[in-house]
Parts: C-alpha cells; structure tokens; sequence
C-alpha cells in the first residue's frame, strides 16, 4: 500500500476526471456479473435488481442499509443458536438469564436500548435542579 | 507465533503477490472516486475471487478493504470531497494544505499515517483475536445468542439516522435470512411457492444490490454536477523524519482509538476518524490551527480510520460476527470458499488466520 500510493500518486489523480455516467454504467456491470457468478443461477439477478430498488427506497426516507445485511448473515446463528438453547432447556427461554455471561450480554443491550430515554431523563434532571 | 512460517509460505506464491497488488491499485482506485466506498469495492471485485484459492482471494479482499479507506484520503485532500465516509474528517485539514500549494505534502502525511494505523491494528488483530477466539470456545449457545442480540442491537444503535429505523432495518435483514429451510426441522418457510426462494436467499446478491446498485440509482437520480472539478497535478513528498517527532504521541493514540472502535460491532471508521480528530484537536498543542490545514489533522483521522480496519477484523474473525457492512462482505466470500469464521477457524485453519494477517502488510 505504501509504495503503491508513492508511485502512483500521481495517476490515481486522473482517476477523478473520470465521467460519473461511464463510471456508474461500469458498477451496474461489475454488480450484477458479481451477484451471478456467485453460483451461476439467474434468479439472483432478479434478487439483485430488487434489492437494489428497496435500497433505494430504504436510502430515500433515510434508513440505513448496513443493518439489513449484518441482520441477515447473524440471522441464521442466531436462529440456530436461540433453537439449540431452547432444546438445552426444556424450551424454559428464563433460563437463558442463568447464565452468567448470557446474563451481562442481555444486561448490555437493554442498557442500548433504553439508553436515549435515560440519558434524556438524566439531562431534565440536571437542568431543573 | 509457530503457525507464522506456514504462514508466510502460503503468502509469498507469485498468485498471492499479484492478488495483494491488485487489490490494493483496485481499492486505492474506487475509494478515492467519491461515492464509491469500501463496501462498493469490495463487491466489484468479488466475482473475481471465485477462480482464485483460498489464500489469494482473501489477500485480494483485504487489499481492497485496507487500501479503499485510504483512497478515500486522495479525493478529500485533492477536491475537498472524501471518497469514502471514513475521509470526511481528512477534508477538514486536507484540503485547506491543498489549497495552499502542499497537496503533496498532505498526501504523504495522510499515506504514513495511513500506514502506521493500519500497522497498529494489524498487531492488535494478532494479539487481541486469538485471545477472544479461546473465550469464545466456551461459548454455549445460549451465550451465542446473547452475543448476537447484542451485536445486532449495536448496530441499529449506531446508525447515523434514528435507531428506531436501525432495528426496523435490522429485523428486516432477519426476515430475509429466515427465508429457506428451517435450520432444525428443514420445512420450507416464506417461499411464496416460488421455486428458486426454497434454497434461501443468497446473501452476495442481495449485498450488491442493496449497496452497488441503490447507490448508483441514488447518483442517477441527481442531477449531474455542472462543470468538472478542478484536479491539480500533484506529486508525492514524504514529510522529512524530523518533523515526525511532534506528531507522535497524535499518531499512537489515534491508532489506539481506531483499533478500539473497529472492533467495538457496529461501529465504522468514520466514527473512529471524527472522534480521534476530535481527540487530537483538544489534546494538542496545535489545536487552534486545527481546520486551517495543520497536517496533524490529516495525521489524527488518517491512523485512525485505517486502525479501524484491522480492528473490525477481529470480531469477524474470531466469532463470525461482523462489524461493519464492510466486513459482511468479506465474511460471505469466506463461506463462499469454505472457510467459516468463528471460532473454530482459529482451531483448524490456523495458518490461513495468519497468512491473511500478514497479507495485510
């Protein structure tokens, strides 16, 4: 990386006079050849076009698109995962709160999640003393 | 340490020199073009890993990975316009050094400082990684589960926009995932009685349209900036080792900062560059010049948002959760070429953890 960027310098500046046309048209090719190549299958074209279309929409009215993804890599662990815990015992999910290190997990994420009405709470507090 | 020898065999073939070469001109090239970030690279450049081994094909991603966020400094610097999120905060003291008449100057600061960052998280990823591969081993799944819940709140916390619409899109992701056979009892679930939906919705398609090409339906959907922007000719000068010394203590703790957030789910380097410009801004005894074109500014956010990529790593690997939509991607070539992240990577493939730690040199 360090000498690439040494020599290069120089050239990688011309990259930027590139048409932003051109360029796009070269993602759309290089995207959709990616997605097919995955395992030759024409159906995850379609997959693609119409993730990009809800992408688009999702980015319009301001949804970030990165949780979609990491929710779907985690979401077949964590399906297994929550299943194999509830064989483990006797499908009692509160027994999931047994577990020590189960336990500050859980204990962490809800803190997360109640944290914009805490950190709210605590700022009306200080402000009126 | 022993599994270093293999290690460095598996990388020094002419395959995997040309792969890490490749990928890092290809990452230099689409993070430095503005709109263009990490995840876009890293998606371009999939379709050609499936030829390749397994040794060369992560070498090329982390290539890619690494050099885009540094690429993203280039058009900062140059235009006044990051490349990638990450170099917003390079912008702030970049272009104002471009401006007067030290683009060069600014460039070599922001690729040492890269370099030195990227450096930094590389041997906190070999420390730190192991370690939490050896807790993670006496992970049941109940603690699996906790961990997840976690992380993918984390993620929806961190979001730029609200974290209501965070975990909306989160749940949505798990709704896609759900699609396919059961993991236990193997039913067919969501298929809507469409054939091709029983097998499940493969990720790679679903990554690159939501990334790739809504970013390209975005940019469509503007109008086209009038005019072209101004590129100077610039050349590359190294700064002189002297006036390294200052910046030290700048060039450490911004490293620790990226490092830290990266490995931190659900955090990006963008977060890390704005925090550590921030921390250098108040700590220094240039703070006042910050924003004016001090090149300690370029310094701060430059490590930190390459520290972050080692960092990011370190989760992904260790416990096949990854941090970022960046390391997503590299998660799902690495099912696609049989490896699994997690914790028993480190058990069976140990030399391939550490053939893809040096390739990040």
């Amino acid at each position: 990386m360090f000498f690439a960027g040494m020599i290069g310098a120089q050239a990688f500046t011309r990259i930027l006079r590139i048409p932003t046309p051109l360029l796009m048209a070269a993602v759309v090719v290089l995207a959709l050849v990616g997605s097919y190549a995955v395992r030759g299958n024409p159906f995850d074209l379609l997959v693609t076009c119409a993730a990009g279309v809800i992408g688009y929409f999702m980015r319009l009215n301001g949804f970030p698109t990165a949780p979609v993804v990491i929710g779907m890599v985690l979401g077949y662990p964590l399906e297994r995962s929550l299943r194999q815990g509830l064989v483990l015992t006797d499908l009692n999910f509160f027994a999931f709160f047994e577990s020590p290190l189960a336990l500050l997990l859980f204990a962490l994420t809800a803190l997360l999640l109640l944290w914009p009405w805490l950190s709210a709470r605590w700022r009306r507090r200080g402000a009126a003393p | 340490m022993e599994y270093l020898a293999p290690a460095f065999s598996l990388l020094a073939t002419p395959a995997t020199l040309i792969a890490v070469l490749i990928g890092t001109v290809v990452g230099i090239v689409v993070g430095a073009l503005p709109g263009l970030g990490t995840v876009v690279a890293l998606t371009v450049c999939l379709p050609f890993t499936f030829s390749m081994g397994q040794a060369p094909s992560i070498a090329l991603l982390l290539a890619v990975y690494c050099s885009s966020v540094y690429g993203g400094s280039i058009s900062a610097i140059l235009i006044n316009t990051p490349g990638t999120p990450q170099s917003a905060a390079t912008c702030l003291d970049g272009y104002p050094m471009a401006v007067r008449g030290e683009a060069d100057l600014a460039l070599g600061w922001a690729t040492a400082a890269s370099v030195f960052g990227g450096l930094f998280s590389l041997v906190v990823l070999v420390l730190a990684a192991p370690q939490l591969a050896a807790v993670a081993l006496q992970f049941g799944p109940i603690e699996t589960f906790a961990l997840l819940v976690f992380s993918l709140t984390c993620i929806a916390w961190v979001s730029r926009e609200s974290v209501v619409k965070g975990l909306l899109a989160g749940t949505i992701g798990l709704f896609l995932a759900a699609v396919g056979p059961d993991p236990m009892s193997g039913d067919i679930r969501f298929d809507f009685g469409i054939f091709q939906l029983s097998a499940g919705l493969q990720l790679i398609p679903v990554l690159v349209g939501l990334f790739a090409l809504a970013e390209v339906f975005v940019r469509a959907a503007e109008p086209a900036p009038e005019g072209e922007a101004v590129v100077a000719r610039v050349g590359f000068r190294l700064p002189p080792l002297r006036a390294w010394r200052p910046y030290l203590k700048t060039l450490l703790r911004s490293s620790g900062i990226g490092s830290f957030i990266g490995v931190l789910p659900g955090t990006g380097a963008a977060v890390a560059a704005f925090i550590s410009y921030a921390e250098a801004k108040r700590s220094s005894p240039r703070g006042a010049a910050f924003g004016t074109g001090e090149p300690e500014g370029v310094i701060a956010s430059e490590a930190a948002n390459n520290a972050v990529t080692g960092g990011a790593l370190v989760p992904t690997l260790a416990l096949g959760i990854p941090g970022d939509a960046a390391t997503a991607v590299m998660m799902g070539t690495l099912l696609l070429q049989g490896i699994t992240p997690g914790v028993r990577l480190f058990v069976d493939n140990p030399d391939l953890v550490y053939a893809a730690f040096l390739s990040l040199l």
